[in-house]
């Protein structure tokens, strides 16, 4: 059999009828397709929310307690100050304090920038430090102890202490260093717990 | 759906039926005259959407056994067409049909060729289709479908005669396994049904006479012969055609055999033309007289058909993959909404024991979290006075030690305690790392090994615990091989001091 222009002129509508209803057969099952894939998406998406209340359900009901009694260590964090914003006022009257009752011979500090402690985007709570480098003028070694042990018990903040230098000072006869035997250099952090900014340190 | 047209031709007159579903109507006859082309033409260009089938019923038919060598593809094609082409000159309308292999060696092949020799009996219909674009699906003879007529009605004879009325003649036809090997029409001069009945008998004696002649029977050979006639005259057939010698009669009633081929429009009379049409329009046979040239607008059909078709099972098939994801997009959706009601009743619950928890506005897992990471940091919460208690015992115990300074850090042994101001401080320190410097004083006349000694008992001291790693790091005296060793016959070096350095690392309990 052989082709001429004329045969093709007498297929065209067929063959264009033919072309649409592919296109129209494709689009069909493409959109039907995509129907299927997004319900197939947001059944995944459910079932994974499902999972996750049903875990938390789980949980909170096999640590119902453990949860009760973390509560409680909130709620005394909250009591002793270590939640909330850093009441440095409250810090140095308490080194202050502590000076006079230790009848400490000399003592300088320097509070440093707060910064935090973990990654804190996306939670609502997170530790900060402080860090205080401290220097004493101690008679006695027990003296550092009995200032360390007061500032973790006293101190509206978690008192981490890091190091402590004790030397003898340069020269016993300084004006300065008074009854002084020791000479202490101290680094610790003062760690509050406060709710997040949002803003994540370097 | 393709509406068939079937176009009856004989010597006088071109009747059109349309077949459907069964039924035969007749919807125009043309008288073969000069004037009778135009409205055929009218008449196709209505329905050139139909297909046309020709059924002609024409003396002017030829048939010829032929013998060819055993050939395959365009060489048996090439030959055919000359041995057509040898015994019916001048004719297109043809057709070979293979009556199968001889079993010797050679292999040969048997041909039945027929034509229709009077073409010009056909010309002027044949342009008339051309020229509407009518798709033509092929000629046929009366005399080609007289085999599958005898198979539908199941007379499986080897050898037969068929003897059929139309219009105004008498189709005789020589069938050798349900193929016609010769075929003729006789006229018909009287149309009673007495007439017709002596036709017959008349009809079936010469015809065996002239197969006889012609050797394609023996001269004692049996033969059935069946007839078919319209109900109304099967009694005066059977009485006029009486089995002989080498004829076995055997009437057909043309009502029933109508039925058994399930055409519903049975026929008025003993003309069989509606049998052959019905055969037509459901078991065509495969060869047909109709050149490639005359079937060109059926191939078009075909292929607008064809791509209709391929378009309808895409859809279809669309459709079909498309009701199947619904269904299962449906399904998904069920159990979508399904698990949100689980979720929404199991939230519900959550919530109900949450509330039973005092109320400090945080969440379970933040509040896990905080308090988690309290007890971490609580357990960096240290004081250096176990480590001063350590190192005065073994102070008391080594009078010739006296302590100038105490370094205590927690954190690695390698790193210092400095804290970069920027930076996060790290509070994972496993160690506390306690470094003493000090001064050994003894007697004015002791020796180095004396000053040494003293040294090692207090390391000694140190190291009676065994969580306790005590590394001298500036010994009294450099008496290393990496360093310079200086003395002299003086005594004032040993006299002096000593000064030393330890560092004790120690692993802070959990």
């Amino acid at each position: 059999m052989k082709f001429t222009l004329r045969d093709l002129v007498k297929l065209q509508w067929h063959a264009l009828l033919t072309i649409l209803l592919l296109i129209a057969a494709g689009a069909l099952g493409y959109w039907s397709q995509q129907r299927a894939q997004q319900a197939n998406i947001a059944r995944a998406t459910a079932e994974s929310n499902l999972q996750q209340i049903d875990k938390r359900l789980r949980q909170v009901r096999t640590e119902e307690q453990e949860i009760k009694e973390r509560t409680s260590l909130f709620q005394q964090l909250e009591k002793s100050g270590i939640t909330g914003e850093e009441k440095r006022l409250e810090w140095i009257e308490l080194l202050r304090d502590l000076q006079r009752q230790l009848r400490l011979s000399g003592m300088n500090y320097e509070f440093g920038p707060q910064l935090a402690l973990e990654n804190v985007e996306g939670t609502a709570f997170a530790y900060h430090s402080s860090h205080l480098r401290i220097q004493l003028s101690l008679l006695h070694e027990e003296d550092l102890l009995n200032f360390l042990q007061q500032l973790q018990q006293r101190a509206k903040a978690m008192v981490l202490v890091r190091s402590c230098r004790v030397s003898r000072p340069v020269t016993i006869n300084d004006p300065n260093a008074g009854m002084a035997q020791l000479s202490a250099e101290c680094d610790m952090e003062w760690v509050t717990l406060r709710r997040s900014t949002g803003v994540k340190q370097p | 759906m393709i509406e068939r047209r079937l176009l009856y031709f004989d010597a006088h007159r071109l009747s059109v039926y349309l077949w459907r579903s069964g039924t035969l109507t007749q919807e125009v006859d043309f008288t073969l005259h000069d004037e009778a082309e135009q409205p055929f033409s009218e008449y196709l260009r209505v329905h050139h959407n139909s297909r046309f089938y020709i059924l002609a019923n024409v003396r002017d038919e030829a048939y010829q056994l032929e013998t060819i060598p055993f050939l395959r593809g365009k060489e048996r094609q090439a030959l055919i067409e000359r041995k057509i082409a040898q015994h019916f000159l001048g004719t297109t309308l043809t057709v070979a049909i293979s009556l199968g292999f001889a079993k010797d060696r050679r292999k040969n092949e048997k041909l039945l060729l027929s034509a229709l020799t009077n073409p010009s009996h056909f010309t002027p219909w044949l342009k008339c289709i051309e020229d509407a674009d009518a798709p033509l699906a092929g000629i046929y003879t009366v005399a080609q479908l007289g085999g599958t007529l005898l198979h539908k009605l199941r007379r499986p004879a080897t050898r037969c005669l068929l003897l059929t009325l139309q219009d105004h003649s008498i189709r005789e036809t020589y069938l050798v396994n349900g193929q016609t090997h010769f075929s003729r029409m006789a006229p018909l001069n009287d149309s009673s049904i007495a007439g017709i009945a002596s036709s017959f008998a008349a009809e079936a004696s010469k015809l065996l006479q002239y197969l006889v002649g012609q050797r394609l029977i023996g001269r004692n050979d049996t033969l059935p012969v069946y007839v078919l006639a319209h109900p109304q005259a099967t009694a005066a057939v059977r009485n006029a055609c009486r089995d002989s010698g080498s004829i076995i009669f055997e009437i057909l009633d043309s009502h029933q055999q109508a039925k058994q081929i399930n055409l519903k429009s049975l026929p008025d009379d003993s003309r069989s033309d509606l049998l052959f049409l019905q055969l037509l329009a459901t078991a065509p046979p495969r060869q047909q007289f109709a050149s490639e040239d005359h079937r060109h607008d059926y191939r078009i059909s075909q292929i607008r058909y064809g791509l209709i078709a391929l378009g309808a099972i895409a859809l279809l098939g669309g459709a079909l993959f498309a009701a199947k994801e619904f269904f299962l997009a449906h399904n998904l959706q069920e159990e979508t909404l399904e698990f949100n009601a689980r979720a929404a009743d199991t939230d519900w619950r959550y919530r109900e024991i949450s509330a039973t928890f005092p109320q400090i506005g945080i969440d379970n897992e933040t509040l896990r979290r905080v308090t988690t990471r309290h007890g971490e940091l609580l357990a960096q919460q240290r004081l250096p006075g176990n480590a001063y208690r350590m190192i005065g015992n073994a102070l008391n115990q080594s009078p010739a030690i006296h302590l100038e300074g105490l370094d205590w850090r927690v954190g690695e042994p390698a790193n210092s305690a400095t804290t970069n101001n920027n930076s996060a401080p790290s509070l994972n320190g496993r160690d506390e790392v306690i470094t003493v410097r000090g001064l050994i004083r003894l007697e004015s006349n002791a020796t180095t090994r004396q000053t040494l000694a003293a040294l090692e008992n207090f390391v000694q001291l140190l190291a009676v615990d065994r969580n306790n790693q005590v590394k001298v790091t500036q010994q009294p005296f450099d008496i290393e091989s990496s360093q310079a060793l200086r003395g002299g016959d003086k005594d004032e070096d040993s006299s002096k001091p000593r000064q030393f350095t330890l560092q004790i690392t120690r692993k802070l309990a959990p």
